[in-house]
């Protein structure tokens, strides 16, 4: 533009030039009136741009103003409604068949007609029961909704809930009066579908000096589905640290220092876990008789508190080898007592009845494991042998009892210690007793690339009790098996990661009774009292379908 | 109900053929804490935490993540290339705006 108006003027002052210098003629005359219209008209065309440049900045300016309102309202819109949503939920949803069959051994019935002119072995003077197999197929529904929420960086809470039911209504409520035990609260199938709290706790992240971070955390900890026992159940990463001798849901606290900076030692930590299994208390309302109100959660006489204390060390994890190893003491475990009624203990032969009486403290407990886990085997070798996962763990125990009776007789502790019925021990041992139980399984590749096959076993001695009573197999406790147990199970995605699939066949062969029960006289590996049938063997076949996100 | 639970099985074995495949972050983080832990001096959390989601994506997506990583781990070796999958899935899920929470 400027070009044009220096051309123009350079003309204009040529010909002004020239018209002074030569005649003046009107030719000359219109022509400059021309070129001085065509200035002025230039000029308004300028000054027209010049306007339509303000216009265009300040439509620009108002864009901006607009977007950023319009941004604005939409960070308003989402804060008002995220305002006060301080948890992100997970969901964990198993819909699942299980055909469940065992096989009882014979033994002494529970009630019926005693004859004390029976040869006096064994059971021979009661009445027998006889053997028998059992077979069922549960349908049943799984749902776990986790928690968490983390404010600030070093405080989070973690939480879970869970409905596990049967399909439909059932009579579990009257058959069983142990269904709903809060040791297994989410971890069995219950008869109703109540959401139940699985877990709940804070977790603090501090470090002492600049080295040894730790972390402290209370609440309703996991304690379900650990290391080792995650594969079985298709969970990519275990829960707790162990779950060969420890798989059940824990009221605790916890406190773990990571020590791998301060030695060097790759994955090293130390975590010392507290915890109570039964607290001793009456509740609100309970009546001792029928006239007076105990005071409210005040204790009870026989069912002190059970208390457990573990120390859980990771002694090294690089990724590919890790080493797990606890250690615990647990005090007043609890076994049923049992009140026998003979109809008339001084005559010959009559009828007589059995019945649980409640739980007694029996005695205490120490218990230790080491488990190790190859996550692929060599380096490089294979494909295949970089994917599989091979792991073993041995596990003990050792009973300390009190030896207090714990059963009656026509109502009577002494006549039932006189006639061999006190129920006094452990595990139906008066002896401080071990077991043992070693566990090894495998979890290799699949056809294509993300499912798996899964191979396991285990071996428990005459006196190995595990704390197990979370696992989640229909067919009793597999870990807790007095004999050998073995498990084979394929994992396959269907949708992804997100819905998958499982097929798993269980099968546990028992040498002793009392496996999966409590520490009493209902642990006795001859059967409860040494002479009550128990399961000779069990089998489970689980087909699911899972929903993860 | 034995024939219930054959059909069902029978459904899923069906199912299965269409599944695809997908990474696995469990296994990156096992890769992360084999090969780059030591190397770099940091565990895989740490190392997520350098970048966005849409950061990890975009790296990943032009074939960057060698490059990435060699930046923040200089002293690490290269990895398997079937591996990177993995090790993306990982740091994309525990990237610094994913919201993941950490547990004990």
């Amino acid at each position: 533009m400027k070009k044009l108006f220096s051309s123009m003027a350079a003309t204009l002052i040529a010909v002004s030039s020239f018209s002074t210098a030569a005649l003046a003629t009107d030719d000359v005359q219109v022509q400059l009136d021309q070129m001085k219209a065509q200035i002025a008209e230039l000029e308004a065309v300028q000054k027209k741009l010049e306007e339509l440049k303000n216009q265009v900045m300040q439509l620009e300016a108002e864009q901006k103003s607009n977007d950023y309102n319009a941004l604005k309202e939409q960070i308003i819109e989402v804060k008002a409604h995220d305002s006060g949503d301080n948890v992100k939920w997970t969901v964990d949803f198993r819909t699942a068949a299980e055909y469940v069959s065992h096989s009882m051994g014979s033994g002494l019935a529970a009630t019926g007609v005693y004859n004390m002119g029976s040869p006096a072995t064994g059971y021979n003077m009661f009445a027998p029961a006889q053997g028998y197999d059992s077979d069922n197929t549960v349908l049943t529904n799984k749902l776990i909704l986790g928690m968490s929420a983390q404010p600030i960086n070093n405080l989070v809470f973690k939480g879970s809930l869970g409905v596990y039911t049967v399909f439909g209504e059932t009579s579990i409520d009257q058959t069983s009066m142990f269904q709903d035990f809060d040791w297994y609260a989410t971890s069995k199938p219950q008869d109703d579908a109540v959401i139940r709290l699985r877990e709940a706790y804070f977790l603090y992240f501090g470090e002492m000096g600049e080295s040894l971070p730790y972390t402290f955390s209370l609440g309703r900890r996991p304690s379900t589905d650990g290391f080792l026992v995650n594969y079985r159940e298709d969970n990519a990463y275990p829960a707790s640290p162990i779950g060969h001798n420890i798989n059940m849901e824990f009221d605790g606290l916890s406190f773990k220092l990571d020590l791998e900076d301060v030695t060097d030692i790759s994955g090293l930590y130390a975590k010392l876990c507290l915890g109570r299994g039964f607290s001793n208390t009456l509740g609100a309302y309970s009546m001792s008789n029928q006239y007076n109100f105990n005071p409210a959660y005040a204790n009870g006489s026989d069912n002190p508190d059970m208390d457990l204390a573990g120390l859980l060390l990771q002694l090294f994890d690089d990724g590919q080898y890790k080493v797990m190893a606890n250690v615990f003491m647990a005090w007043n475990l609890m076994g049923m007592g049992m009140d026998m009624t003979m109809s008339n203990p001084s005559a010959a032969t009559g009828t007589y009845t059995m019945a649980p009486n409640g739980f007694h403290d029996v005695g205490d407990m120490t218990g230790v494991a080491l488990s190790m886990q190859i996550s692929g085997i060599g380096d490089g070798i294979s494909d295949f042998l970089d994917d599989t996962i091979f792991f073993i763990s041995g596990a003990a125990n050792r009973t300390d009892p009190n030896n207090d009776t714990v059963n009656t007789l026509n109502g009577s502790t002494e006549a039932a210690e006189m006639m061999g019925f006190g129920g006094n021990g452990m595990l139906g041992s008066t002896d401080n007793e071990v077991g043992y139980s070693i566990y090894t399984g495998v979890n290799i590749p699949g056809f294509f690339s993300e499912d798996r096959f899964g191979f396991e076993f285990n071996h428990g001695s005459k006196y190995w009790r595990s704390f197990t009573y979370g696992e989640d197999t229909l067919a009793g406790s597999k870990l807790a098996t007095r004999g050998n147990a073995y498990e084979a199970y394929y994992s396959f995605p269907i949708v992804g990661q997100y819905l998958t699939g499982q097929i798993r066949y269980t099968y546990m062969d028992y040498d002793y009774g009392g496996s999966d029960n409590f520490f009493g006289q209902t642990g006795n590996p001859d059967g409860l009292m040494g002479v009550m049938p128990y399961a000779e063997s069990a089998q489970s076949i689980r087909f699911y379908v899972r929903y993860r996100y | 109900m034995k024939k219930l639970l054959i059909a069902l099985m029978v459904v899923a074995m069906a199912v299965v053929f269409s599944g695809g495949a997908f990474a696995n972050d469990l296994k990156g983080q096992k890769i992360i804490k084999k090969n780059l832990k030591e190397s770099c001096g940091m565990d895989g959390s740490e190392i997520a935490q350098k970048h966005t989601q849409g950061e990890w994506k975009t790296i990943f997506e032009a074939g960057k993540l060698p490059d990435e990583i060699k930046t923040i781990c200089p002293k690490s070796e290269p990895l398997k290339d079937s591996d990177y999958e993995h090790v993306y899935d990982f740091l994309f899920n525990y990237a610094s705006d994913s919201g993941a929470v950490p547990s004990c």
